[in-house]
């Protein structure tokens, strides 16, 4: 399940100018990190990653590192899935907010995300990167605005590629959901894995937060029960 | 007995101070000779009320013009009379806005304009029931007549000053008025103030203007959207900042802030709260005290006025956090990068 395109329109703002600035930042990131930074990663993901030891010990960069651990990816798929997401949920949730404050709620969740890794895994010295936590953030957001939000999404059946339009409720869901099992087996210390699940489930309970950032006109709109 | 007689006795009776007994004796008298003077005059002193003196003082002064001593005290008897009176008005007129203020706070604003206008008309002079009514009415013209009124009589009520200032800027500027209706929820007002504004329109570029904000309030009240004071979301927006600066500041003193201890992280927090305060109250179009305090303006601010407030608050965001980023670059110099576990 691949989602494509929020097929909505946006209400308030015509361009979403802050999730392509976002966007274009996190590919020169990840262009910097193949082509300057190459193979001497290592020094460099553990001063600008985040690392619960690091980070819980108070030592290395700190807030810089929880900011710029967002925008580092290990791989292309990986920037890829995560640019995708941002750009099927983000658009509308910016339109909502208003640039500065898209902005502002993605690094908060994306802070979040990293608080909650840090909380459940504090011996990990595996630095965790990606923008994915800002990006549940952003889906949590998006299945608060737009609770009837469909999402053109590519799925396979039987290897035949259809992308019909499915409710945001679903795709939020089975994203989620199948962090759950990981999560557990991680608190449980039964297994260990490579993708940061907590810091995804951190991202997505952030989104609890989205009713402070939304303009005031969409805020009414929300507590008038219209869509957003 | 002659009258004369009963005269001299009604008043020794009433040097003697037997009032009731006197009165009767030159009520009895002035019944068989209504035209004399003396006993009406004794009676000016004896009878109880007010309105009753007055009657003995007129009648004297009916048989004696020249009566200048009479004449004097009756002036001073309708004195009295009319300050009894506009006391007993005054202390209805109390009442009456007591009452009137009892149901403006339970919204029943009908019931208060009238018990408010009754309050005037048995007090003019009363500067509270004024100020009500210019609170309580929602047409511009009849706000600006009540504090007009309120400020003749007390023209050392600043707030009184101030809301006539603001309300000859909001009829200057009919738009800001009509977004002022808004503001207070008012879009039914709101909405006849546009379309008024509407049908002046010098130009089809102001026409255009205007006609979006009516199909924006349209669509707002057909879509029946909540009204949200604007100082909800002043309030509500101003958390945006100081949760992030707080988030990224527990991450910096390793989420916690009592090990790691940094005073100037937290002193940065009141300067991100002030930002982000004056950041929402340059975006929410709002009515507030500080265009007047600051930019000496009416209304809900100028550009100019909301231009220069977001930029000091875009200031006191970005100075702490800049700070805080500068003491992240810090602690990087000094970290020994542990070597790879696997």
């Amino acid at each position: 399940m691949i989602p494509l395109n929020d097929t909505e329109q946006n209400r308030y703002s015509f361009f979403p100018i802050m999730t392509v600035l976002l966007i274009i930042v996190n590919c020169f990131v990840f262009y910097v990190e193949i082509f300057v930074i190459g193979d001497n990663y290592w020094p460099f993901f553990m001063k600008y990653a985040v690392t619960p030891r690091v980070i819980l010990s108070a030592q290395g960069a700190g807030a810089l590192s929880n900011i710029t651990a967002m925008f580092l990816h290990g791989g292309l798929f990986h920037l890829l899935g995560n640019m995708l997401a941002l750009w099927v949920f983000g658009r509308r949730v910016e339109d909502a907010c208003g640039p500065w404050r898209f902005l502002a709620f993605y690094l908060l969740a994306g802070t979040w995300a990293h608080v909650l890794f840090i909380l459940v895994q504090s011996d990990s010295r595996i630095p965790g990167i990606g923008a994915s936590g800002a990006i549940f953030g952003l889906m949590g957001a998006y299945l608060l605005l737009y609770p009837g939000g469909r999402i053109r999404t590519l799925v396979f059946v039987s290897f035949v590629p259809l992308w019909p339009r499915i409710r945001a409720i679903w795709i939020v869901l089975y994203f989620v959901g199948i962090q759950i099992i990981p999560a557990i087996q991680i608190l449980l210390k039964k297994a260990d894995y490579s993708i940061n699940h907590w810091a995804h489930l951190g991202g997505f309970f952030s989104a609890v937060f989205i009713l402070l950032f939304i303009r005031p006109e969409a805020f009414a709109r929300y507590l008038s029960d219209t869509s957003v | 007995m002659s009258s004369l007689e009963v005269l001299q006795r009604a008043i020794q009776a009433a040097r003697d101070g037997r009032k009731v007994e006197a009165r009767d004796l030159l009520l009895k008298i002035v019944e068989v000779d209504a035209q004399n003077e003396v006993a009406w005059m004794w009676l000016a002193g004896l009878v109880d009320s007010v309105e009753d003196r007055i009657i003995a003082c007129e009648n004297v002064l009916t048989i004696n013009p020249g009566n200048e001593k009479i004449r004097a005290y009756l002036e001073k008897l309708q004195h009295r009379q009319k300050s009894l009176l506009e006391n007993k008005n005054r202390e209805d007129a109390i009442n009456l806005l007591n009452e009137a203020k009892t149901h403006a706070e339970r919204n029943d604003i009908v019931t208060a304009v009238r018990l408010t206008k009754q309050a005037l008309e048995k007090y003019d002079n009363y500067e509270d029931a004024w100020l009500l009514i210019g609170k309580l009415s929602s047409d511009i013209d009849q706000q600006m007549e009540a504090f007009e009124k309120a400020y003749q009589i007390n023209s050392s009520n600043r707030e009184t000053a101030s809301a006539l200032e603001q309300l000859r800027h909001l009829k200057a500027n009919p738009i800001s008025a009509a977004r002022r209706l808004e503001q207070l929820g008012q879009f039914e007002e709101a909405l006849n103030v546009y379309q008024e504004v509407a049908s002046k329109a010098r130009n089809s570029k102001e026409f255009d203007h205007i006609y979006k904000q009516i199909l924006r309030l349209e669509g707002l009240q057909n879509e029946n959207i909540r009204y949200v004071a604007p100082s909800t979301s002043i309030i509500r927006l101003t958390f945006v900042w100081p949760l992030l600066y707080l988030s990224l500041a527990l991450m910096q003193m390793g989420l916690n802030p009592f090990t790691h201890f940094s005073l100037y992280l937290w002193l940065g927090l009141p300067f991100v709260i002030a930002g982000s305060f004056l950041l929402s109250l340059a975006e929410v179009r709002s009515n507030h005290i500080i265009w007047q305090k600051l930019f000496d303006e009416h209304g809900d601010g100028s550009q100019f006025a909301r231009l220069a407030t977001a930029t000091a608050g875009w200031f006191f965001i970005i100075i702490p956090h800049i700070l805080l980023f500068l003491d992240s670059l810090n602690r990087l110099r000094n970290f020994a990068i542990p070597p790879m576990p696997f």
